[in-house]
């Protein structure tokens, strides 16, 4: 939280900087992260620094700062350590057509979600700008940010009645289904995304959700599978279309994602997709690691490693505290 | 104040738990019941996870019931004899209910025989109840027949293996009474409850010890099924959260207290009869969830269940 804190200034400093004199970003000039680090007040130098994405000459901007990329690395396959930002390689997965110059740089406000006692959700702010070699062409860049969480298989079930009484009858696997998934978007998906680069890059909330054996125990697998999305969406686990993304000058972007307070553990991909005429110019990965820290963690990993003392303790616990409300009524009744 | 659980992985208000656990414990100390059956679908109601909601529930029931359990101990209206004899049963029938369990459960189905149990137990001990509640206390009202201390003489004076339990005044055989705690343990695996509401009215109709007395007894016994069960669970499904449990056990302690104070104050046809009301509307409850179609048809599981 208090990179995030931090950052903004800086951000809404370089933003407000740019219509004065910065025609910098529409040429092959200096990247924009070094001008968000211009641009930033002498008070805030610090955090623009420490998540700036890697710089075009490859220099990482900050050896140990928590968002700092590692050259050649890809995100799904980062070490899980800590979350940090990984910036894919130049050209890969990264279809460029017609030789359009066009890239990507992104940075998260954290990429660290700390899950402590009080949690009750957070929110992640993603910026970024549009790198070009060559001048801006006319219509505004289009940019579709997505946030999932750990994908994996989930059991649906489906009440129906039978001797007049509603009970779970039949039930699915759905292979994958993510346990957050958020996308923002500077328009609607159909018309700024590509049929098949949708596909490609699973980019809609549609094609997060899959089922691959299912088909063959129940009779109709895409309503369990359309189930799945509607209850995540109810829990405020799978997000669309409300959110957006802004884009200044043809150049910036930023857009905010807010996790909710019921969110699991796990490596969160963040993935920012730069579009022109539906199709992906450019992509980048980040991730952002979501911890359960202090008591949490204390707590969880005690259950899962040592069960038998965790459930003493919670027996112990539990006596601990039936004595002492017995004990402390006495004392209060004499 | 919201607080994130490390297990349930949900982010509940904070007081919204602690009153719960008040009410269950002011049920707990009032009338000698767990409030398994009140506190599983109630915690579910708030978004926790079933499997965490039945096995912290049996956790924070193990509290309530030790806090209850010793104040009606400090009022000797605890029969631990009887208590002990209770327990006995209650673990040879806890055993055959988590074998029936497995059963049912590689047959499918375990959710829908547990709303059974319910709808089926609940709704005759609560009809059976309040009927002879409601009975006790118009004879009480007219007047016209103070009650006859003279007991019944019932199966239990009849049966060998005789034993004398002092604080329940009774010179009983002791087969009926281990028999009761092998049912409740039988019924309390396959339903995830301490088993109270069917031990109290069963001491009192069949046994015929003073109700004073039941409630401690039952306690009593309530305590150890359900740290046994904590226990299982902590083990084997890694489902018990301890901070939900220490939410709900504060609110509960408390509440114990206030229940075993509250009893006192009241005459017992009216605790009876409030616990029968209790009783038919969980019934009821549960009953309406079958028969009426569901608003949401589909529900999700974390794939490792059957």
């Amino acid at each position: 939280m208090i990179g995030r804190a931090l950052l903004l200034p800086a951000l809404v400093a370089a933003l407000a900087a740019l219509p004065s004199g910065a025609q910098a970003p529409r040429t092959a000039g200096p990247a924009p992260a070094e001008l968000a680090q211009e641009a930033a007040s002498p008070g805030a130098p610090e955090p623009a620094v420490r998540s700036a994405p890697r710089t075009e000459t490859g220099e990482p901007p900050d050896g140990d700062g928590p968002g700092v990329a590692a050259p050649g690395q890809r995100g799904p396959q980062a070490p899980a350590g800590g979350g940090q930002v990984v910036i894919l390689p130049e050209g890969r997965d990264a279809p460029r057509e017609g030789g359009d110059d066009e890239k990507v740089v992104a940075a998260l406000s954290h990429n660290q979600v700390s899950i402590t006692t009080t949690y009750s959700g957070s929110e992640i702010f993603v910026f970024g700008a549009v790198k070009r070699s060559r001048p801006a062409r006319a219509e505004r860049p289009d940019v579709i940010v997505t946030i999932s969480g750990p994908s994996g298989p989930v059991t649906v079930r489906r009440k129906d009645r039978g001797f007049g009484i509603w009970a779970n009858r039949e039930s699915t696997v759905i292979d994958q289904a993510p346990a957050f998934y958020a996308v923002a978007a500077t328009g609607p998906l159909d018309e700024i995304l590509s049929a098949t680069e949708n596909l490609r890059h699973r980019v809609g909330l549609d094609l997060q959700v899959r089922a691959i054996g299912a088909a063959s125990d129940v009779e109709d697998p895409e309503s369990f599978r359309e189930a799945v999305i509607r209850l995540m969406r109810v829990r405020g686990l799978y997000v669309e279309a409300p959110i957006e993304v802004d884009v200044i000058e043809d150049t910036l972007f930023a857009t905010h994602v807010a996790l909710p307070a019921n969110i699991v553990e796990g490596d969160y991909i963040a993935r920012v997709f730069l579009l022109n005429e539906g199709k992906v110019l450019d992509l980048h990965e980040s991730i952002v690691g979501v911890r359960k820290v202090g008591l949490e963690r204390w707590l969880y990993a005690l259950s899962r490693e040592a069960p038998l003392a965790y459930g003493l303790l919670a027996l112990a616990v539990a006596l601990a505290a039936g004595w002492g409300a017995s004990e402390a009524f006495r004392a209060l009744r004499r | 104040m919201l607080i994130y659980l490390p297990i349930a992985e949900v982010s509940v208000d904070a007081l919204l738990i602690l009153g719960l656990g008040g009410l269950i414990g002011v049920l707990s100390g009032l009338f000698g019941v767990g409030g398994g059956f009140l506190m599983t679908p109630l915690l579910m109601l708030i978004g926790i996870p079933p499997a965490v909601a039945v096995a912290t529930g049996a956790n924070q029931i193990c509290a309530s019931s030790f806090s209850g359990a010793l104040a009606h101990w400090r009022r000797g209206t605890l029969d631990t004899r009887m208590g002990l004899i209770l327990l006995a049963g209650g673990i040879a029938g806890s055993f055959l209910g988590v074998w029936v369990f497995e059963l049912l459960g590689r047959l499918g189905q375990v959710e829908l025989m547990v709303s059974l149990t319910y709808v089926l137990f609940l709704g005759v001990v609560g009809a059976l109840m309040f009927v002879e509640s409601l009975r006790a206390l118009i004879r009480a009202r007219t007047g016209a027949a103070p009650r006859i201390p003279k007991r019944k003489r019932t199966l239990a004076h009849k049966l060998p293996l005789k034993m004398r339990f002092p604080v329940s005044h009774l010179y009983i055989s002791v087969i009926p009474p281990a028999a009761i705690g092998a049912l409740v343990g039988f019924l309390s695996a396959i339903m995830g409850v301490g088993g109270g509401f069917i031990m109290v009215p069963a001491m009192i109709y069949l046994l015929g010890m003073p109700t004073s007395v039941v409630v401690g007894t039952s306690l009593f016994q309530i305590m150890f099924v359900t740290g046994v069960t904590t226990l299982l669970h902590a083990t084997q499904t890694f489902t018990v959260d301890m901070m939900l449990a220490l939410l709900l056990l504060v609110g509960g302690v408390v509440g114990a207290q206030i229940g075993a104070q509250l009893g006192m104050k009241l005459r017992a046809e009216q605790l009876r009869i409030l616990l029968a009301l209790i009783v038919l509307a969980v019934c009821l409850k549960i009953a309406l969830d079958l028969a009426i179609e569901p608003s949401e048809l589909y529900s999700l599981a974390p794939a490792s269940a059957p």
